[in-house]
Parts: structure tokens; sequence; C-alpha cells
């Protein structure tokens, strides 16, 4: 996103909120997010595809609410009317192609309308075929989305299957291919909306959730301000703070969420982008002379990083103020934690809050009550390494994500096994001088291994993360 | 920002208030005009520039250009000038000076600074500062001149010209003296400078220019001039080097133009020798060196009508006349290097040479100085 599209953001939400008919703001509020998501979404080299990435997702959202809906409240007139609105606004941005709207709403001219009118036909003849599904079929048929889902994430995440998807979709089309051009999926937004999606079937099947009505459903899964970059909010909050039926937002409310969207432009696009210039990347990497410099090119990055994504997340949550949706925070001073743990509780927090959730908990209770025997170090050690393996997986399927995730899990086993046992020692209570120190040294300790963790993030291969640990130990570029 | 902070403040008066500091912030930043130039974290946090600031790709090259004069000094490695230890030379000239496509050791002055030459007089090691800038006009030399001369106290100057620098109708085409509208006035009054002849005359900034607002660009890059200073000094990169490049032509049009001027229709007139004049009487006390630099002589398709893209041989010709006539009438040190390198030994223009095109005037310039008593070299 840049700043011209958060001021349309910022301008949205305003008109939305402000309108003077109440109860039509949750339907604008669909309006709006449908066009943002086909205006978000970057041009590609594959012909359409910055339109039918968008439709499929929108599809995707459909079936997910119809499988996780009981049959009697489908048919609801709200559900109709918000799959009306829906498809209106598919129709609408897939007829901008003869209205010479060409690059307004979609990066490029869209389909022909053949595509879109087979998509709504299938969708409509799902939805029939499964008319008067019991739950026990949608539990299987949840399972079926769930790891279709995955599949999915694991393709648009790994750069050589998500390449090898992009031609296929190119030769489909008919498309000659350039050895100049990258050929590859960029689907905006896409990893959040999955974990949207993946929660409330998750949550559906363990019913957790139920009746959720289309709109909410689709505000809450393609809710502009959080996109792009989260957070990912929990869909039976975000229904509650929506059906307060957006109460028109007060001084304070107004005040704060100016305040917010200004931290956020401010992180982002003043510091952020000033400290791109002199984070490390894979093009400077060679060029960098001394290790002093490699290390300051290093916490540039980690500094950018920070901003960058608690800039979004501020932006996204002075956004859904002026809604009157509180989203969860996502970052909260993680550079200033004493321990890896509470980094990881203080980064990112909707993410790793999902994990927890999902993964974590239930399969460590799974283990649990599987293997007894298994001594609670090594089910520590199971559980932190593949916890914070999907999470690197889910920055991207490659080696580099791997090790950044285990980097992370083999720091957050250390930190359990190390905490466990101060606890058995018991320690005599030292200074409150000695407390502050090591408190001091906790942080800077964790500051380091996060910022060398990035490391791996940063670079696009193994052998240039390790070029950076060499140049800071001293060694050689190259 | 708590609740309680925020239920205190009434968004319409914050926004009137900020609103109100924000004028009068700008009225006053126009009033006083605040240089922000001045500050720099180049010889203090980070190494200066070995030259001026210029660039088109600044992710790559770590270097772009701006016209603020006083941050291009402050990020120069000549900002920690005067030295007494050291014999002071400033090379000034377009962008063959500058270095487009050489490395900073590549350069005139580089090269010149690896001969190891001494001062003859005083034994002093003799130091060469590359103030180059690539753009064609002598005005912008002498703005650059103007401004050395102040503040480093140099010991010799040396100025490579030719005859683009010198038409007068380019003199205030630079965008550089555009953005310097006092400092052409400052010359105008100071040495009797008319530049009526320029095709263009500079503007002086309006009220509205003048404010914050006006010059947030200007600001915006000073600040980014600082944070590519990092880069550079981190990595010693301050060009981008592309792996290819179109070079100069060879090969030539049949084409006698020169601009307005037909054939053996330039003059003296034409050429803004006064600024040469007016450079070396900015100081008369220090050595002051012209050079005609060298240009491409093609040999290729009608190389008997063009010596290259700039130049009909005619134009040419005639100005070398008239610089060795001004050289005698102004008693100027004058050196004509024009044919001094092959048409091998240039890369992009008629007037980029390669290191051994640089190299070669490097030796020539310091043999015509060894040879004159004025420098002496240590080998």
């Amino acid at each position: 996103m840049d700043y011209q599209q958060i001021l349309f953001f910022i301008l949205a939400a305003l008109v939305i909120r402000y309108f003077p008919v109440s109860n039509i703001r949750k339907w604008l509020l669909l309006t709006t997010s449908i066009v943002f998501l086909y205006w978000l979404q970057p041009l590609s080299p594959i012909r359409y595809l910055d339109f039918y990435l968008p439709t499929i997702l929108l599809l995707l959202t459909s079936l997910s609410w119809f499988i996780i809906t009981p049959p009697d409240n489908r048919y609801h007139k709200e559900n109709l009317l918000a799959l009306a609105i829906t498809f209106g606004c598919l129709f609408f941005i897939n007829a901008t192609r003869w209205f010479g709207l060409t690059g307004i709403i979609t990066a490029s001219r869209p389909p022909a309308l053949s595509f879109l009118l087979i998509s709504v036909v299938g969708l409509f003849l799902f939805f029939w075929l499964l008319r008067n599904q019991e739950a026990k079929t949608n539990r299987w048929l949840g399972t079926v989305f769930l790891i279709f889902f995955i599949i999915l994430l694991v393709i648009l995440k790994s750069p050589t299957l998500n390449q090898w998807t992009a031609k296929q979709i190119g030769v489909m089309q008919n498309q000659s291919f350039s050895s100049n051009i990258r050929f590859d999926i960029r689907w905006l937004g896409v990893s959040y909306v999955i974990f949207r999606l993946l929660h409330t079937i998750k949550d559906c099947q363990s019913n957790r959730l139920s009746g959720v009505g289309l709109a909410d459903y689709m505000n809450y899964v393609i809710f502009f301000p959080s996109l792009s970059a989260g957070p990912i909010d929990r869909i039976q909050h975000f229904s509650e703070e929506l059906n307060l039926n957006m109460p028109l937002p007060d001084r304070n409310n107004l005040v704060s969420a100016a305040w917010r969207i200004f931290l956020g432009l401010f992180k982002k696009f003043a510091l952020a982008d000033t400290l791109a210039i002199i984070a490390i990347h894979n093009l400077n990497l060679n060029q960098i002379q001394g290790s002093n410099w490699i290390l300051i090119s290093i916490y540039a990055y980690a500094a950018m990083i920070w901003l960058d994504f608690d800039g979004y997340t501020d932006i996204a949550i002075g956004l859904g103020q002026v809604f009157g949706i509180k989203l969860p925070e996502n970052f909260n001073k993680p550079y200033l934690r004493p321990n890896i743990k509470l980094f990881w509780d203080n980064w990112h927090m909707t993410l790793t809050q999902w994990f927890r959730a999902y993964y974590f908990n239930p399969v460590s209770r799974t283990l649990r009550r599987k293997w007894k025997t298994v001594p609670v170090g090594a089910m520590v050690f199971f559980m932190q390494m593949t916890t914070m393996l999907l999470i690197g997986f889910w920055h991207g399927v490659t080696w580099n994500f791997a090790v950044w995730g285990l980097w992370h899990g083999l720091g957050l086993f250390v930190h359990n096994r190390w905490s466990a046992w101060l606890e058995q020692k018991q320690q005599s209570t030292s200074s409150p001088i000695w407390q502050k120190a090591r408190l001091a040294g906790g942080v800077l300790l964790t500051f380091h291994f996060v910022a060398f963790g990035w490391v791996w993030f940063a670079m696009p291969s193994m052998k240039q993360s390790v070029q950076v640990f060499s140049s800071i130990f001293g060694g050689t570029h190259g | 920002m708590d609740k309680k902070a925020a239920q205190s403040i009434n968004p319409i008066r914050l926004l009137l208030k900020a609103l109100v500091l924000f004028i009068i912030i700008n009225i006053l930043w126009a009033a006083f005009e605040p240089q922000p130039g001045y500050y720099s974290i180049y010889s203090h946090l980070v190494r200066g520039r070995p030259r001026f600031p210029f660039g088109e790709v600044p992710q790559l090259a770590y270097n772009f250009t701006l016209d603020n004069l006083h941050a291009m000094f402050e990020s120069h490695e000549i900002d920690i000038l005067p030295n007494p230890n050291q014999y002071t030379v400033l090379v000034l000239g377009d962008s063959s000076v500058w270095g487009t496509l050489l490395l900073p050791e590549e350069t005139l002055s580089g090269q010149l600074n690896s001969l190891g030459l001494t001062e003859a007089e005083s034994n002093l090691p003799i130091r060469f500062y590359n103030l180059g800038y690539p753009t064609l006009s002598l005005t912008k030399d002498l703005i650059i001149l103007d401004e050395a001369l102040d503040e480093y106290e140099p010991d010799m100057v040396i100025w490579l010209v030719t005859l683009e620098s010198m038409l007068w109708e380019h003199q205030l085409r630079s965008p550089i003296v555009q953005a310097n509208p006092h400092k052409i006035e400052h010359l105008t009054n100071r040495y009797n400078i008319s530049f009526s002849k320029a095709a263009n005359q500079v503007e002086f900034l309006n009220f509205w220019q003048r404010t914050l607002i006006g010059r947030r660009r200007e600001i915006a890059d000073i600040i980014r001039l600082q944070l590519y200073g990092i880069l550079w000094d981190a990595t010693g990169i301050d060009q981008y080097y592309p792996e290819e490049y179109t070079a100069a032509a060879r090969e030539l049009d049949n084409d006698k133009t020169y601009y307005e001027y037909r054939e053996g229709m330039l003059t003296g007139e034409d050429l803004a020798t006064e600024l040469l004049v007016a450079g070396k009487n900015m100081d008369r006390q220090i050595p002051f060196l012209i050079v005609n630099e060298p240009v491409l002589i093609s040999q290729g398709e009608n190389s008997d009508v063009r010596y290259n893209f700039y130049y009909p041989r005619w134009a040419y010709d005639q100005y070398r006349v008239i610089m060795s006539q001004q050289d005698d009438a102004n008693h100027w040190d004058y050196i004509d290097a024009w044919d001094l390198v092959s048409q091998e030994e240039f890369t992009n223009s008629a007037i980029h040479l390669t290191p051994d095109g640089t190299n070669l005037l490097a030796e020539h310039l310091a043999d015509c100085f060894v040879e004159r008593g004025i420098w002496i070299t240590i080998d």
C-alpha cells in the first residue's frame, strides 16, 4: 500500500461512517472492501490475473461461508442481499472492460464475461447440491476445505510451485513467455485471508462458531484496512463490533483514530522507508565493506521490518476505529522484551495467537495424551520447533524461512528449559540493581538474537545468509 | 495515546492550532530562509565523498542529484579543509572531471593524487580535489569556485573547459545554476559579469517557494543525502556502473551545423571567456590553469565534417583559435589537450574518458607542471 491508497482508505472510511442512513453502512463497507480488493491487486504479467485472483478469493470466501452456515440460516434475506451485492460488484467490475475504465479499479482490462459467468454458475451449483446437507457433511467438507487451503498456501508460498502454477495459467491462456519477465502469482492479502477462513472453519468444526451472516463474514475476511497486512482478528469479535451498527464516532474516538493513523504513516513512510535505504538486502550485501557496517545494516533491517509492519498495523487499527471496530493489537514494544518468549508474545501477536490456538495447543494436548512417557523437554522441543517452522513457512516455503523459524524455535526451547532450570534452582532474591542489569542484558541479548535471525529472513538464499554471518565475524565476501 | 488524554482533546481546536502553528512555521521559514544544507553527517559520522553528489539511480548509485550547494560541499571530502600541511589543488570541470563511469580513484583528481606529486617550493604533498560537476556550464564552475575559494583556501586551481561549456547561451541552463540565483546575483555584482547573452535567466524563489512546504523537496533531498552517505561509506560506491552502455558515436552525420551558428560565424563574443577571466581574478595569488579538455576525434564516417557528436570541425577549430587568442591577451596558464587521447579511450560521450585515457591526461598535466618547475615527482 502506498500513501495515496491509504488516503483513499481514510476518505472511504469517513464517507461510510458518516453516511446518513446508518443501516446501509454495513453494505457500503462490503461494497468498498470488494472494490478495494480489486484495486489493490497488483498488475501481473499473466493475462487477467489481477481480475481472476480477487474473484477466486471472493468465491472461496462465499463457499467457506456456505459450508460453515447451517442450512436453515443460509437463505436469510440479508444473506441473499449480501450475495447480490457481491456478485453485483463482480459483474460491475467485470463490465468496466466495456466502459473504458481500465486501470481505475483493476490494473488491467478485465476478461470477457464468460469466466465470471462460469464461476457464478459453478458456485450456485455447489450451493444447490449441498442445499440440504447436514452438519456432519459440512464437517467433512470443512476438512476438505482446510486441506485445500493449506495446499493453496503451500503453492503460493513456494517460489518453485508458485512460478510453475503461474506458467500453467499462462499456458492455458495461450500466453507466450519472455525469459526477461518473472512469472509468479502475487495474490494480495491471501495469507491473511486464508488464515481467517481456516479460523472460521476450525471454529465451526469445534462448535465455537455458528450462524454468521454472509455480509459479516465477507466484511470480516476482506475488511479493507486489514486486508494486506493484518491483524488477524477473530470473527466472533469482529462480527460483534460490526453489529454495534457502527454508531457515529465520538470526538475521542476520532482523535484517537487520527493519532493512530498518523503514527502508522510516520512509522511506515518516514521511518521504515528511510531505514530501508540502509537496511541489508541481497543487492548491497556484496558491496558493504567491514563487519561494523554489516552490523549497522542488520540493525537497520530489524528496525525497518518492525516499523513497517507496526506502521501498517497502526493504520489498520486507526481505520478500524473510524468504523467503530476495535481491531486487535499486533505489536507491543517487541524489541524491549527481556526474553524470546516475551518477544513472541508481543510480535505479530495475532499470528502467534492463531498458531497457538490452531496448532500448538491442540497438537500439544494430543501428544501429551497419546505419548505420556515422552519427556517434557522433548515434547517442548518438538512443539516449539514445529510451530516456529510453520510460522516460517507462512512467510514463504523456502530454506531460509525454515531456518528462520527453526532459529526462533530453538531460541524458545532454550529459553523454556533455562526458565525451568532457574525456577528449580530457587534463586535468592537479588539486589534491584542486579535485577535491572539482568533485565537490560536480557533485552540486549533478545534483540540481538532476533536481529541476527532476520538475516535468514532478509536474504533470498542460505549461501547469502551464511555470507552475512561470515562478514560479521570478519570473513571475506563472496 | 491513552483514553484520558484523548478525552481532553477537542479535534477541531487541535486542527486549528496545528494549522496556525504550521502557517507560522512556514512564514518564519520563508522570512529567515534557514540553510539546512549546512548540517551534515559527512566528515563527522561518515567519510566525505570524493566528488559531488550526482546520479539518477540512487538505489544503485547510493548517490543522487540535488541542487543545494551547501549540502553538496558539506558532503564532499574537501569540507575538512583548509589543511596547511598539504598543497591543495581544486580541479573544476564537467562530467569528464567528475568521472562518469569512472571509480573515484580513476578520475582525473584520483589519478593525479596517485602520481604522488610534491610542490616544488614548499615540498608539501599535493592533494587534488575533484570539484567537477556533470553539466556543461562555466557559470556552474564559477559558482563552485567562488564557494570553494572562500571556504577552503586552495593553493591552485585547474579548470577544464570545452566549447559546449563556454557558449553564452548554455550558461544559465543547468539546474544547479537555476537553483542558486543568489550566487548569480553575487557573481554579477562582485565580478561585474553580465549574463544577458544567456538563453534564459535565473529566477528568485517567490514567497511560497521559500516556505517550508515550498522547500520540502530540497529538505527531503538533504536528509536522503545523509542516508546515502551511510551506504557510500559502507560500500565505497558513489555511482551506478551499468554493465553495458551506448558508446559515443564514431560514425557521424554529414552535418556542419552547430546550434544556430553558420560555418565561420562563431566568434569570441559567443563564448563566455569573461567567466574564465573572472575565475582567474577571484584570487590573483594562486596559480590558475585552464585546460581545453580532450575530445573524441572520430575516424569514422563523416569525420572530415565533424570531430564528434558535439562538434563540427569548423566550430571546434574556430573555438580553439579564439581560446588561443584569449590566452595571449589575458596571459592565462593554458594547456590545449584537445587531441591528447585517441578515440578508443572515450566511453559513452565525446568528452568521457576511460581510466587509461584519464591517466594519459593526468600524466600530461603533471609533465607540464614538472617541466615548468612548479611540481616535482617523488619517485
